[in-house]
């Protein structure tokens, strides 16, 4: 018949428990604490496990240089990124959604291209097309350069948001006299604004954290702040990086804490490209 | 029928045809123009030698580079490897005992990009950092010659397998939460424990959601980029976007950093084939 | 084969009590039907009896075993569950073998037992075959998957939740039986929960009928059937009709101007002319006579004088709707009545009326 564990093996089982939580607790915020230790540390030298000075001096400093333009920079081309995507991708998605298009499937893995492949190569080619067309080095390159990657994230979301929009609806409309474009001014677009919002959350998030392309079509002229992040920490600038880098989170974390609970596996899966 | 009506409905019809290509057009344009046309550029540049047609960069980069492209792919695969245990085993955990602060606890990687990851853990692992201050402390590392984590492989799987996790996490609970309850509990009636559950009901009634996380994480790992420059710079084999880079930036030979390019094409592509012909002989 | 009880079971889901202390006993190789409306506790008490639930307060005996702690593979309990629960990924082998090969058997011993189990469900040997998956056979064959799986780990209680509301009617009724066979043959402790009164009655050595938590009344099928214990009993079993009555001076009740004699009123407080009550009937009880029909018997049977007006064909009988005011009574016969005075005769033992 069934024994009794002995009161031993209870509490050895208690401890491991406890240990793989402390490891699992150390090891997600051990990194995230690093960063947050660095951005106050004045004077911190090895081996204290802590700095011996504290202060904002780094915060004070990185807010008075070069990281609020950065800052701006990156928030202007976040916003005019997030504006073009969205006025691209919701037509489109609309008419993939509704109509019978030719090579409809091949559209939509089309746009997948720019996350199927090394991002690198292909913008270094870029970036020396861009300087033919004079537009290497200035903000309306990066812009075009994150639009194309981006329109994947906003066009997915935004089919499968209006294939859920109920087409009896759209029926209504043109059985009372509306063309096909004020059924979708007035019924369909009102209706997947949950949607675009949504994704224009995402879009906005990917271009504040861009990297690649900002550094290698922006530079030297247009930084954003995780390429002063990346010029910061290989330059061992350890805690103006550190700062930049709890700045670059912020908006993302802040998402996640917002919306734990809408959160849908299809919005999220985008992230696992940032 | 009204004359009138049919030549209206035919021209509503072009109309609408009309603004269905104009509202197709500039998206497709754009990403054809940006990211196919360069793509096909990089291929053609790669095969240019001194203004001849000739494979001699694909030579030059395989012996050269060839070390580095294996490490490419030692490194992704060790990632990915270890990702799939940790989001199998944590995941199923998890869909089988709920716990809401562990859930948001290991969603947060999901929301720090890749290079805000590369930043910490260089100040986490390197040698006068974090991990191993706290080492020493417990006295499992010599305060005078402390190991240096971040340059080289170890550095960068953390890395990487730290970040991309999460994301698996969430792809892998997805698939297991998905799974009927009752199969769990009949397996439960039966004297199957957590670690059953997941082992012989989980993971094979969720096995193609699994193996897409896995196609889409180590593509990830095998193009990444903001990482592997801030982690891998020991002297000793590096990353090919590594390589990609220096070329590009200091050797200024355009082809030849195309040709590797072209290499890491290939090996991006790579998992996806590999996956799809798994899925097409099982169904076969 | 033990003795299965039960010991004061509590179990609250946020202020309701899904059980209110309810107490139960096996008798070793009986089948109990646990029946009841839906939300009355029944699937509560399965799973708590199983394992899968832990009960508030209470306590579970197997024999002399206090198992209130333990898991369903250590207490000893099977399930059969409502949609099968039979593992798709795996063959039928498989899966019937699955607890077998939890507990270390070995190989050839897990086959013998494979084969004998498939058998006695009464299925054909080849359904064994490595590669036959349980989404290729049929529900009821599902269904005796899923008790053969249960069955062969040699378990002291089997526990059915409504393991045939997924299947069609003849299948249901030729699958009951079937089970009810399997288990007489096995000997083995079985408790079935439903919500159909007739699989219930046609099943069960012990019919257990459940409301709101608590058991009202437990018994053989005709005692359930013949005498239902309250109001909540009555009304329950059958196709009972409720009507609305008041006591009159001379202590008879009175229906819509037709006087009840002889049938107590069922009240925790004394009976008083004036009080209103409830007349609980069957259909089935109530017989049409044509009106020439003299009242025979009138201590034993309630006569009624009605017309008959309308009426329904239900397939092997015509249901016939009489109104008395604006009450209605419904009666079944073979015979159709239209258009012509007819009588209605109940047993009086089969009236039952309570004080509202």
């Amino acid at each position: 018949m069934h024994e009794r564990a002995p009161a031993l093996l209870k509490g050895m089982k208690l401890t491991a428990r406890l240990l793989l939580c402390a490891l699992a607790l150390f090891v997600i915020l051990g990194p995230l604490s690093s960063l947050v230790i660095w951005s106050l540390a004045e004077q911190w030298h090895w081996p204290a496990m802590l700095p011996q000075r504290w202060g904002t001096m780094y915060w004070q400093k990185a807010f008075r240089g070069e990281l609020m333009t950065s800052f701006v920079t990156g928030l202007e081309i976040a916003v005019i990124v997030t504006a073009v995507v969205v006025v691209l991708a919701v037509p489109l998605a609309y008419v993939l959604a509704r109509f019978r298009i030719p090579f409809k499937a091949l559209i939509l893995v089309l746009f997948l291209f720019p996350q199927a492949f090394p991002a690198l190569p292909i913008f270094a080619n870029l970036s020396t097309l861009f300087y033919r067309w004079d537009i290497a080095g200035k903000m309306s390159g990066v812009v075009l350069v994150q639009v194309g990657a981006a329109l994947i994230y906003s066009l997915w979301t935004m089919v499968s948001v209006f294939q859920s929009v109920p087409r009896v609806l759209e029926d209504a409309a043109y059985a009372m006299g509306a063309s096909r474009l004020r059924a979708f001014f007035d019924v369909s677009l009102p209706l997947a604004v949950p949607g675009i919002v949504a994704s224009g959350i995402l879009v906005f998030l990917y271009s504040l954290d861009e990297f690649t392309g900002t550094l290698l079509i922006g530079s030297p002229f247009v930084k954003t702040l995780p390429v002063q992040m990346y010029l910061s920490s290989m330059g061992y600038e350890m805690q103006i990086a550190s700062v930049t880098s709890l700045i670059i989170s912020i908006p993302g974390v802040l998402f996640l804490i917002l919306f734990q609970r809408f959160l849908k596996a299809e919005y999220l899966s985008s992230f696992g490209r940032i | 029928m009204n004359h009138s009506a049919v030549l209206d409905g035919g021209r509503k019809r072009i109309w609408e045809r009309l603004l269905g290509i104009a509202v197709t057009l500039p998206p497709v344009a754009l990403v054809c123009t940006e990211y196919v046309y360069p793509f096909l550029l990089s291929v053609r540049s790669s095969l240019q030698k001194n203004g001849r047609f000739s494979a001699e960069n694909y030579a030059y980069a395989l012996s050269v580079y060839g070390q580095d492209i294996v490490f490419t792919i030692f490194v992704s695969a060790l990632s990915v490897v270890l990702v799939l245990i940790l989001s199998v085993a944590i995941g199923g955990y998890l869909t089988l005992h709920r716990n809401r602060f562990w859930e948001f606890l290991f969603k947060i990687p999901l929301f720090i990009p890749f290079v805000v990851v590369g930043h910490a853990m260089r100040t986490f692992l390197a040698p006068k950092g974090l991990l191993n201050s706290l080492l020493s402390q417990i006295g499992a590392v010599d305060i005078n010659n402390p190991p240096s984590f971040i340059y080289g492989a170890a550095g960068i799987v953390i890395a990487l397998t730290w970040k991309q996790f999460s994301f698996a996490l969430l792809l892998v609970m997805s698939a297991f939460e998905s799974v009927d309850h009752s199969y769990l509990e009949a397996a439960r009636t039966f004297g199957a424990g957590t670690g059953r559950q997941i082992l012989n009901f989980l993971i094979p009634l969720s096995r193609s959601s699994i193996g897409v996380a896995a196609v889409l994480i180590l593509t990830s790992f095998l193009q990444n980029f903001s990482v592997v420059m801030m982690m891998g710079d020991s002297g000793g084999a590096k990353h090919i976007m590594v390589d990609i880079y220096s070329i590009i930036t200091y050797l200024n030979d355009l082809p030849l950093a195309n040709a590797l390019g072209v290499i890491s094409y290939l090996l991006a592509l790579a998992p996806a084939i590999l996956y799809l012909r798994g899925e097409l002989t099982k169904h076969a | 084969m033990v003795e299965i009880r039960m010991e004061n079971i509590v179990k609250t889901y946020r202020k309701t009590a899904a059980l209110d202390g309810v107490t139960l006993t096996l008798k070793p190789g009986t089948m109990t039907v646990v029946l009841g409306p839906s939300g009355c506790g029944k699937t509560t008490l399965l799973r708590i009896l199983s394992g899968l639930l832990a009960a508030d307060s209470g306590r579970v005996f197997f024999g002399e075993n206090d198992v209130t702690a333990l898991p369903p593979q250590e207490r000893g309990a099977a399930l059969v569950f409502q949609n099968y629960a039979l593992w798709p990924h795996m063959s039928v082998f498989d899966n019937i073998a699955y607890g077998l090969r939890l507990k270390k058997m070995p190989k050839s011993e897990i086959a013998r037992l494979v084969g004998e189990m498939t058998e006695l469900v009464g299925l054909p040997e080849d359904v064994l075959d490595s590669r036959r998956h349980p989404t290729e056979l049929s529900g009821g064959q599902q269904q005796r998957v899923a008790l053969a799986r249960a069955l062969v780990v040699s378990p002291s209680l089997l526990l059915l939740d409504e393991p045939l509301s997924n299947l069609d009617a003849k299948v249901r009724s030729r699958l009951r039986v079937y089970i009810r066979d399997v288990q007489k043959r096995v000997g083995i402790t079985a408790l079935y929960v439903t919500h159909d009164q007739e699989e219930a009655f046609s099943i069960a050595d012990t019919v257990v009928l459940m409301d709101r938590g608590k058991i009202v009344q437990a018994g053989t099928p005709e005692e359930i059937y013949g005498r239902p214990a309250n109001r909540f009993a009555a009304e329950f079993i059958g196709d009972s009709t409720v009507l609305d009555g008041t006591v009159s001076p001379d202590g008879s009740v009175c229906f819509e101007g037709n006087s009840i004699r002889g049938v107590a009123v069922h009240s925790e407080t004394p009976v008083r002319p004036g009080d209103a009550v409830q007349i609980v009937l069957r259909s089935s009880d109530v017989k049409i006579h044509p009106a020439s029909c003299g009242p025979e018997e009138p201590e034993a049977w309630l006569w009624l004088s009605a017309f008959a007006k309308e009426h329904m064909y239900i397939g092997a009988k015509y249901r016939h709707i009489f109104h008395f005011g604006k009450q209605t009574i419904l009666a079944d016969s073979e015979t159709e009545y239209q258009d012509q005075p007819v009588r209605l005769a109940i047993r009086k033992d089969a009236i039952r009326i309570y004080k509202r």
